[in-house]
């Protein structure tokens, strides 16, 4: 068996805070934070880190080239990938949201509501529950710019301060859901490394609580 | 081509042959016999039948009276078929197979391996007994590391029974268990005014796993609710029989499908990413008809098994 427990971190906003977590319950301790390394071994704790774009994590993890990461939900939820969801690290936090221009009707009993969005999973599931027709233009980034050019009605899309949005002139039609950073895991990984995967997970649990009393 | 040597394809070749051999050969010991699923089933059926199943995925087909066909689309659907009307609820019916799926993806169709029995008719824990030690020791002749996993759907059943939920309820709990996303169940349960007994279980589902020493201690030390209790038992009667250090025990195991209805098993190989065989006890279905009969059975990714096989060399 692989000696070392593999974690793909991702860069990033949410990778910083992760490192301060990591760093806090007594892990890579000795790694340099702004280093530019994509591997780092942590001898004394057998973890080997994996530096990653965040949207590659569930790659990394579904392929059991990680045994552990750490991702957004949002992206667990688009993904809908096999993987199991140890832990709500709790930062990271952000809303899902229908944003457009202030009145644009999101309910249209017999029309198409055409949607520009990064995650046409997650957009296509909300929509089928709500019964409302809709057409996903599928965008990779900058969605604000879709209603603006009269590409799409509206957009779903992660809405964190808002202020994007007031800047083009769009407004939050309805919220959908809140979305956080999860500890996730490969359910392979899980059977072979169980014992050191919940002790990990013991360790952040702590390290979120003590993070909990310093606030 | 594939960019491999004649030595390389041919040491493949070998690999498919001995392993579908010696998988043919474990259960025809046993008794089974090979049965060979149809390649076609009318799309019409397959679809009404199967109202959840990615219809882009299956590779479709037009034959000369212009109906639409699926190829192969699995295996359980043709045995069920054709089988389960044939059968009394007595007599016990054995049958294995090694055939390829079939699914369309954006760009190409791929086939995919898979060896599997199913045990009709077979005896509540006699048979569970059997299907295990059988497992066991076709993969211990593989000689890889590997573990086995098992659970159980009447443990889950009752669980679910007892919390009375309605059904949009458990479509959520069933999601937070098949995640084991304890921090939201835990949030859930604080919401819900289930009995205390219960509420520290769903709190401490996920700690239900390990070896089966772990859950004889577990059932030693604290007692679950009576009926769970009782389906836990169960399970470490089964377990009892077996010594082997692969076994691993899981009361969270859920599975998407409905069908299963007692013991539930994964396996897993070390260097793998994902399961390489599932099976359990089930209601094997006529999917076309009313008939329904119980059954054991599995079946195993072999291409995911070759493929480790050559990588060990």
């Amino acid at each position: 068996m692989d000696e070392f427990l593999t974690i793909a971190l991702p860069k990033g906003r949410l990778g910083k805070v992760a490192y301060e977590r990591f760093k806090q319950a007594g892990m890579l301790v000795s790694f340099e934070k702004d280093s530019r390394r994509l591997v780092f071994i942590d001898s004394k704790n057998n973890m080997r880190f994996l530096f990653v774009k965040p949207v590659d994590v569930i790659t990394y993890v579904t392929n059991k080239v990680a045994d552990i990461g750490i991702v957004g939900k949002d992206q667990i939820i688009e993904e809908q990938a096999a993987i199991y969801e140890l832990m709500d690290l709790a930062f990271g936090k952000c809303r899902f949201a229908i944003a457009g221009f202030e009145g644009t009707p999101i309910l249209r009993q017999n029309g198409v509501l055409r949607i520009a969005t990064k995650y046409p999973v997650i957009t296509r599931n909300y929509f089928k529950q709500k019964n409302q027709n809709i057409e996903i233009i599928p965008l990779s980034g900058s969605v604000e710019l879709a209603p603006l050019v009269g590409l799409s009605d509206c957009i779903v899309d992660i809405v964190e301060t808002g202020k994007t949005l007031k800047e083009n002139g769009l407004n939050v039609l309805e919220e959908m859901f809140e979305v956080s950073a999860r500890l996730i895991s490969n359910r392979v990984s899980y059977r072979f490394k169980n014992q050191e995967i919940l002790s990990l997970v013991e360790r952040l649990n702590q390290s979120k609580e003590s993070s909990y009393e310093d606030d | 081509m594939n960019g491999k040597s004649i030595e390389e394809t041919m040491k493949l070749q070998t690999i498919k042959y001995q392993t579908t051999q010696k998988c043919i050969q474990f259960v025809s010991d046993l008794g089974f016999m090979m049965y060979e699923p149809a390649y076609f089933e009318s799309y019409d059926r397959f679809v009404l039948s199967h109202q959840r199943v990615n219809k882009e995925s299956m590779v479709k087909l037009i034959n000369p009276s212009k109906e639409v066909l699926l190829l192969r689309p699995d295996v359980t659907t043709s045995i069920a078929s054709n089988i389960v009307p044939l059968l009394n609820d007595k007599d016990e019916l054995k049958l294995f197979y090694y055939a390829t799926m079939f699914r369309q993806t954006e760009s190409k169709i791929t086939g995919r391996k898979q060896f599997g029995i199913e045990w009709f008719n077979a005896k509540e824990d006699e048979a569970e007994k059997d299907v295990l030690r059988l497992i066991l020791d076709l993969f211990k002749s593989f000689e890889m590391p590997f573990i086995l996993e098992i659970g159980s759907e009447a443990f889950l059943k009752t669980l679910f029974d007892q919390l009375s939920l309605t059904k949009q309820e458990s479509e959520l709990l069933k999601e937070m268990i098949a995640y084991k996303d304890e921090d939201r169940l835990k949030a859930w349960v604080k919401t819900k005014s289930f009995s205390q007994e219960y509420r520290d279980l769903l709190n401490t589902l996920f700690r239900l796993q390990g070896t089966p020493a772990k859950l004889k201690q577990r059932l030693h030390e604290s007692s679950l609710p009576k009926p769970l209790n009782d389906s836990a038992l169960e399970l470490l009667n089964i377990l009892s029989a077996f010594t082997e250090k692969e076994i691993r025990f899981d009361l969270s195991m859920i599975s998407e499908f409905e069908y299963y209805t007692g013991l539930r098993f994964k396996v897993y190989l070390e260097n793998y990413p994902k399961t390489v065989l599932k099976g359990g006890r089930y209601l094997a279905v006529n999917p076309y008809g009313d008939e329904a009969r119980s059954a054991i059975g599995f079946s195993m990714d072999t291409d995911a098994v070759i493929k480790e096989l050559v990588k060990r060399g």
